[in-house]
């Protein structure tokens, strides 16, 4: 389904919101004793807020990167 | 590369390795029954986190009513590591005239050291009270409790693990307003000598001062989701920093709505130096008027000595210092892009 969606950071998005649905379903199920976020101590919270700050700082280098070819592009074409 | 891009590396590398590394400290997390009568010998299983019940052998327990009265669990057989089955002879009268009392349990051995788990256990009071209670709550005195001095992070109830997130959700917060400082900084400067670097410098570091805070929503949205139960509770601080990052989205949007470079530059100069201005009472001074949430907030400064220990206040600091450089070396590296690009468009308009 996420082919339907053109845009990059809507799929993104999207498929964290469906990740997060599906634990909500697992937890709905079994209650609080195979919960994977509360279980171990909440441990997976932490790498859940790890990833996230991944997922940011690769979204920032990714669109620095495209402006940079973009700009490259530019001056490219201007140089020809 | 300069040299504090090499210190942003190290600092980060070692504060994530020792923020997850770090064990917590042994603790109690809940007791299979919570609710006794006098009179009553009871049995119990007592549920530890990161505990050596086993290894330790010398376990003693108590369950303490205030700060003056307990007794002494007269049996305590570890069925694991984790796990530690207690036996306690409740006295027919409690030390207070109380129809019932919530007491605290106390597990202390060699290795864990003392552990306590407030509100552990109620007991209620079932003939009418008598004042020979007392004696019986005072046989059995807390003594000779260890202390656990190894490295380690408060294990607290309800945070648990989640402890750690201070080193990834708070130092992003201080790290941003940091850099909001230097942005404001910047823009003041622009705005007193005029040359245009200052107001790029300006731009770029807001720009990753809002990733950060997004990503600092973000994750603290995550966080309160397994703590508070909601992903949005709709708590004052949570609230104003939505606010305060809805101020500085409106700063790139201004900035992409006005075409001379000059006028841009002083505009946007002016309304970066007023968020920042508004930004202040928005996170540091409305949550603390207020009951919030968040620790360090309702009339209660700071965090508490139990939320932050000295030994992640040695994590604390530097993580804060590496996020801050990281996202100093993000901005500076967009602000190198955007030299370029406009040193590009007058070049392009020049010909």
């Amino acid at each position: 389904m996420f082919f339907l969606f053109k845009n990059k950071i809507l799929k993104i998005v999207l498929s964290i919101v469906i990740i997060f649905q599906n634990n909500v379903i697992i937890f709905a199920q079994n209650e609080a004793s195979s919960d994977m976020m509360r279980s171990m101590g909440k441990i997976n919270v932490v790498v859940a807020v790890i990833i996230s700050i991944f997922i940011g700082m690769f979204y920032y280098l990714y669109r620095l990167d495209k402006k940079l070819s973009n700009l490259e592009n530019q001056l490219k074409s201007n140089n020809e | 590369m300069t040299w504090w891009k090499y210190i942003c590396i190290v600092l980060i590398l070692l504060t994530t390795a020792a923020g997850i590394l770090i064990p917590l400290k042994p603790g109690l997390h809940s007791v299979s029954q919570s609710s006794i009568k006098t009179g009553e010998q009871i049995t119990f299983t007592v549920q530890g986190y990161n505990t050596y019940f086993e290894e330790a052998k010398n376990n003693r327990a108590w369950l303490r009513i205030g700060s003056d009265y307990q007794i002494l669990a007269s049996n305590h057989t570890p069925l694991s590591e984790q796990l530690l089955e207690v036996t306690f002879s409740i006295p027919p009268f409690l030390p207070i005239d109380k129809e019932a009392t919530a007491t605290t349990l106390i597990v202390d051995n060699a290795i864990d050291g003392a552990m306590v788990l407030p509100s552990a256990v109620f007991i209620t009071q079932i003939d009418d009270w008598t004042p020979k209670g007392i004696e019986w709550w005072q046989k059995n005195p807390l003594e000779n409790i260890t202390i656990n001095d190894k490295v380690s992070f408060p294990n607290r109830n309800i945070l648990e693990e989640t402890i750690r997130n201070l080193f990834f959700h708070v130092t992003l917060w201080f790290a941003m307003f940091l850099m909001f400082l230097i942005s404001a900084i910047y823009s003041l400067m622009y705005l007193v000598k005029g040359d245009p670097m200052y107001d790029t410098k300006a731009y770029s570091i807001t720009q990753t001062g809002i990733v950060y805070g997004i990503l600092g929503l973000v994750t603290g949205a995550i966080w309160a989701k397994f703590t508070w139960g909601q992903y949005w509770s709709w708590d004052v601080k949570q609230n104003m920093t939505a606010i305060a990052m809805l101020i500085y989205f409106a700063y790139l949007i201004l900035r992409n709505s006005v075409e001379d470079l000059d006028q841009k530059g002083r505009l946007c100069a002016a309304y970066n130096i007023f968020s920042f201005v508004a930004m202040i009472p928005l996170i540091f001074v409305i949550p603390r008027l207020t009951d919030s949430l968040h620790p360090g907030n309702g009339g209660n400064p700071g965090l508490g000595s139990e939320d932050l220990d000295n030994n992640m206040r040695m994590i604390f600091y530097p993580a804060i210092m590496g996020w801050f450089l990281l996202g100093m070396w993000a901005s500076q590296l967009y602000r190198r892009y955007e030299t370029i690009y406009q040193k590009h468009l007058e070049d392009a308009n020049q010909m």
